[in-house]
């Protein structure tokens, strides 16, 4: 609901329309991250610091710190949640970024949840189990023991002395006039707010800011894959290779991902995370419709929620893993809406069926739903989104414009949508940015504001039939949204921009300050066969292998 | 505490079970003496910074022919402005504690919704965000009028907790959004509880041992982010200061000594829905209410004296207002001004009808506004608390960021002549051609961000300038004639 026309949509600097193309750059051209061309296995040198990301920390994001104590202390809980923590801020649709902060209310928030944690972990035996003392031992000694197995645990990495001594420090005031458990429970309170907790380093092992190119600790290393992969902590594998100093290497980084990705189902949730907040149908979880006007949608929109979860983890796990067959299916999952669909039997999968009328993740029914209004489709919203997340072109705000005045077009029950909306036709200013995206977004009418299929609107025909002519790539014309998901499901533009956003959702930093890094990324993932042709998976391994995953540039 | 038919045909509305539980906190009786009385001097400054959604209707907002600066009807029919003179719902009539202006713009250089964040940053918007901290913020944490409080600040909102541009008024350093709290359990336990420290037998029989456990853990988590900070460049360290406030904060409160001339009121129960989209909308009415009078409370017994509240949309079928189910399409966007808001410029279709329509959304946002003047008036503290209450656009239907209604009310300890109608010309009077164009040299505007240093200087803190325009010497200065 609500004018979206700020929405949280990447702004990729140098796409503009009609140069649906120009994310190809000449591989002289870009700044040699990797230090000897993409792809090479094992080389390790510090590249050229411009290409490489800066060092900082960032925090957790809500799904990782639930992710993280669900690890630490199997809890049951998931304290970081809608009800109780405040929202993720996000940069660009993304919850991983590096503008998330602890003020007032997070950390009181924090602090009910950790007095929570360790509430249960008393209760239910975790805390005796993490911190036992038995046999007579003077129970300091068992609480260092405590913090000394436990704390590297909380915090990603050995401890240094000061920390561990303000951890004992912690026991003391526990336990003064209690009891040993009160004291170590005091300790985990303690590290369950802990900046060594809450935050992720990338800043290598120096003891100040350094102004040179670093290398990452083994211990972030593993944290970054770690995190990158499943949005929690790094396992004990994990550490130990990290350890030996294997995760240098990228061939070990690799295997190391993939064996989260095949063991881990956190990986699953994660991966599926990216994607959805790469097209914004996360937001279908808060998305809205008048009653009067869609009663069905109470009842459809949890299977809409659970299409979009569901259907990507089919591609992305079962299927071919591609962002073509994302785009481009012709089946969907069981538990998605098919009383909107027209389901036509089995689909390849055990759990999927196949669908007539919609191809592809574009035209399910979270995807129509998210961009629209509360009564109607909105082809703008959905021409917009399609343009910057699926093909990367670049749509100015109408914000860049001053003294730009957007006027929806008024209700009107003798017009069809698409009628209103060709006020864009007729103005010439509206047309700068509307022969572009209107061609887009009036392929979706078919499908009206809660995402089923019509044939009328208001009394007329709908007309879905559009002809794209301002980007090269994707000129000519289309009978719907259907077959033109179809053909951007076969775009190498298409597979390239995936790749951007999959970066973009990896690294967490706003878009306008890594595009050195985005180039040396894509020039990587180009000369990686699997990873080119779209695979998301792949992908997220071209990431992981990159020599500069493992350094970072001084700010 | 009246409650106006209207209330009690909504409360019936919503069920019978829900107005049973306790969405009115008995304020009057909990505050014995205010602050000030108490104390005996000058009380201190407050501030509140106030969101309404979806602009004004100007035809009915603007002063009328018969008005002058400290003489005016706010009583006409179609008023938005009505409950500031209704004694009746009221307790008294604020004509004299409101300050209305006309004329002041948002250069948030965005559209409109986003403005939101304008309204307090005085900030130009770049990828939905402001680029300094809001004027609330500023003057709590960073200029420390905060300190003194157990609670430096609070920033609530009504059913929706996202922290765009759109709907955030409360902004650190760095523009980076404050989190706003939608339940007002939450709120109240934010503003009169501490977190519970220590769920362990002994630690819930003693505050003493509570309060020990509480420091030992602020220190420790000071001391680690601390550690951490040194190894940071500056511009991350930023990042950790904000960290290191919110435990000054909490630790604050831990210190706070129960010496309140307040007794703490009964915490509110717990909402069937809070947000917006999710079956939250009935009881925006409820939470707003909540929000307010706990906004007061909390003010009234001194602990804190900044908050912001972010108004929601009353957009559903069957809303006390008898307006449309979405507000947004059917009465914000089908408003058809006259000239005056459309910026002077001419028009071909006025709809007067529309101009009611809006007007009616606009009246109950200011008859919250009233509302809070009412609970700060009987606490005592209303004239030493300033109310800056905004929309993020005039014309809503347009999306326009001039012209956007803005009232003062309550008052600064007298820093600030309150009783007043103040209207600037804007560049588009009705006998001149119309300049909307900033490359024009003709074209003139008002930025809020002379009203926003107005404040500041007002609070004691001397500035020729607030918020990020880029040093344009159109945002620069005060408003004079406050």
């Amino acid at each position: 609901m609500a004018a979206f026309l700020g929405l949280a949509c990447a702004v990729l600097a140098g796409c503009s329309s009609g140069d649906a193309g120009n994310k190809e750059r000449d591989a002289a051209a870009s700044t040699g991250a990797d230090g000897g061309a993409a792809g090479i296995d094992g080389d390790d040198g510090l590249g050229d610091p411009l290409s490489l990301l800066t060092a900082r920390i960032r925090r957790l994001a809500n799904a990782e710190y639930n992710a993280s104590v669900k690890r630490l202390l199997a809890t049951g809980q998931s304290p970081a949640s809608e009800s109780s923590f405040p929202p993720d801020f996000r940069q660009e649709g993304f919850t991983v970024n590096d503008a998330q902060r602890i003020d007032a209310v997070v950390v009181e928030s924090l602090a009910n949840a950790a007095e929570a944690l360790v509430g249960e972990a008393r209760d239910n035996g975790t805390l005796a189990r993490l911190a036992p003392c038995d046999g007579g031992a003077p129970p300091q000694g068992c609480a260092e023991t405590f913090i000394k197995t436990f704390g590297p645990k909380v915090y990603r990495r050995p401890l240094v002395t000061d920390e561990t001594a303000a951890l004992l420090n912690l026991y003391d005031v526990g336990a003064d006039g209690a009891a040993y458990t009160d004291g170590v429970a005091h300790v985990l309170r303690g590290l369950l707010q802990s900046a060594g907790f809450l935050y992720l380093t990338e800043l290598g092992s120096g003891p100040t800011p350094s102004d040179q190119a670093i290398t990452l600790t083994p211990y972030e290393i593993a944290s970054s894959i770690s995190y990158l992969v499943t949005s929690a902590p790094p396992d004990d594998e994990l550490v130990a290779k990290a350890e030996t100093g294997e995760l240098a290497k990228p061939d070990e980084r690799e295997n190391q991902a993939r064996r989260l990705l095949r063991q881990d189902p956190l990986a699953m949730d994660n991966v599926v995370r990216m994607v959805r907040e790469w097209l914004g149908i996360d937001q279908i979880d808060t998305t809205a419709k008048d009653s009067l006007v869609f009663p069905d949608f109470e009842t459809q929109k949890p299977k809409m929620v659970a299409e979009s979860r569901d259907f990507v983890k089919a591609v992305a796990f079962q299927g071919t893993g591609t962002v073509s067959e994302l785009l481009g299916a012709n089946w969907t999952v069981n538990s998605g809406p098919l009383g909107l669909y027209s389901p036509a039997g089995d689909g390849p999968l055990p759990g999927t069926t196949r669908v007539k009328d919609r191809v592809g993740i574009l035209n399910q029914a979270a995807f129509l739903a998210r961009y629209a209004t509360a009564v109607d489709s909105h082809p703008v919203f959905r021409g917009v989104a399609l343009a910057r997340r699926v093909a990367c072109i670049h749509i100015d705000s109408p914000d860049s414009f001053s003294n730009l005045v957007v006027v929806p077009p008024a209700p009107d029950p003798t017009m069809t949508t698409r009628e209103r909306f060709n006020v864009h036709s007729k103005d010439p200013i509206c047309q700068l940015c509307h022969t572009t995206i209107d061609p887009f977004g009036f392929a979706f009418e078919h499908f009206d504001g809660m995402g089923a299929f019509r044939t009328q609107e208001n009394g007329k025909t709908v007309d879905s039939t559009v002809t794209v002519t301002e980007v090269k790539e994707f000129n000519g014309p289309y009978a719907d949204s259907n077959q033109l998901a179809t053909v951007l499901s076969k775009s190498e533009t298409v597979r390239a921009c995936f790749a951007t956003f999959m970066f973009r959702a990896a690294v967490g930093k706003s878009t306008s300050l890594i595009q050195p890094n985005l180039d040396a990324f894509l020039n990587a993932w180009r000369s990686n066969k699997a990873a080119a042709q779209g695979s998301i998976i792949e992908t997220l391994i071209a990431y992981v292998r990159l020599p500069a995953f493992t350094q970072r540039g001084p700010e | 505490m009246k409650t106006s038919a209207h209330r009690r045909a909504f409360l019936r509305s919503v069920g019978a079970g829900v107005a049973a539980l306790p969405f009115a906190l008995p304020f009057v009786r909990l505050v014995e003496k205010s602050y000030a009385q108490s104390m005996g001097e000058t009380p201190p400054q407050r501030f509140i910074g106030l969101y309404h959604p979806h602009g004004i209707a100007a035809e009915l907002f603007t002063m009328r022919d018969t008005d002058t600066e400290t003489n005016f009807a706010l009583d006409y029919p179609d008023s938005p402005l009505q409950p500031f003179d209704d004694p009746a719902t009221y307790g008294q009539s604020f004509k004299d504690r409101i300050v209305v202006i006309e004329g002041l713009d948002l250069l948030s250089n965005t559209n409109g919704h986003q403005s939101a964040a304008t309204i307090l940053t005085g900030s130009l918007i770049f990828d939905h965000l402001p680029r300094n901290s809001s004027l609330d913020q500023f003057l709590a944490v960073e200029q420390g009028l905060g300190a003194a409080t157990p609670v430096t600040s609070v920033a609530l909102a009504v059913g929706n907790k996202d922290l765009d541009a759109r709907e955030t008024l409360s902004f650190g350093q760095g523009g980076i959004p404050v989190s706003k709290i939608v339940d007002p359990a939450l709120a109240y336990d934010f503003l009169f509880q501490q977190a519970v420290i220590g769920s362990d037998p002994l630690a819930r029989t003693s505050a003493t041992r509570q309060r020990k456990l509480g420091q030992s853990l602020i220190d420790f988590v000071r001391g680690d982010v601390n550690r951490l900070r040194t190894r940071l460049a500056p511009i991350e360290q930023q990042k950790l200061d904000q960290h290191l406030d919110a435990l000054r904060g909490f630790e604050k409160k831990l210190q706070a000594a129960d010496t309140s001339t307040c007794k703490k009121p009964p915490r509110p129960g717990a909402l069937p829905a809070l947000l917006r989209y999710n079956g939250g909308e009935p009881y925006f009415d409820a939470i707003t209410d909540l929000h307010i009078d706990l906004m007061a409370l909390a003010m009234a017994c001194d602990l804190t004296r900044f908050a912001t509240l972010v108004m929601g949309d009353l957009s559903y079928a069957g809303n006390p207002l008898g307006l449309p189910a979405d507000n947004h399409a059917a009465v914000a966007h089908t408003y058809a001004a006259s000239a005056l808001g459309n910026q002077g410029k001419p028009v071909t279709t006025e709809k007067p009808e529309t101009w009611r329509m809006l007007a009616k959304l606009n009246r109950y946002s200011y008859g919250k506004v009233a509302r809070l003047m009412q609970r700060l008036a009987e606490a005592g503290i209303l004239d030493s608390t300033l109310i800056y209450a905004s929309s993020d656009m005039g014309n809503p239907a347009l999306h326009s960021t001039r012209n956007v209604p803005t009232v003062l009310a309550g008052g600064a300890n007298g820093k600030i002549r309150m009783g007043r109608r103040i209207k600037y010309r804007t560049d588009c009077p009705f006998s001149t051609s119309c300049v909307t164009s900033r490359d024009n040299p003709d074209y003139q505007t008002k930025p809020n961000n002379l009203l926003l240093t107005s404040i500041a200087n007002a609070f004691g803190v001397t500035m020729d300038s607030y918020g990020w325009q880029l040093y344009d010497p159109v945002a620069m200065g005060t408003l004079a004639e406050l």
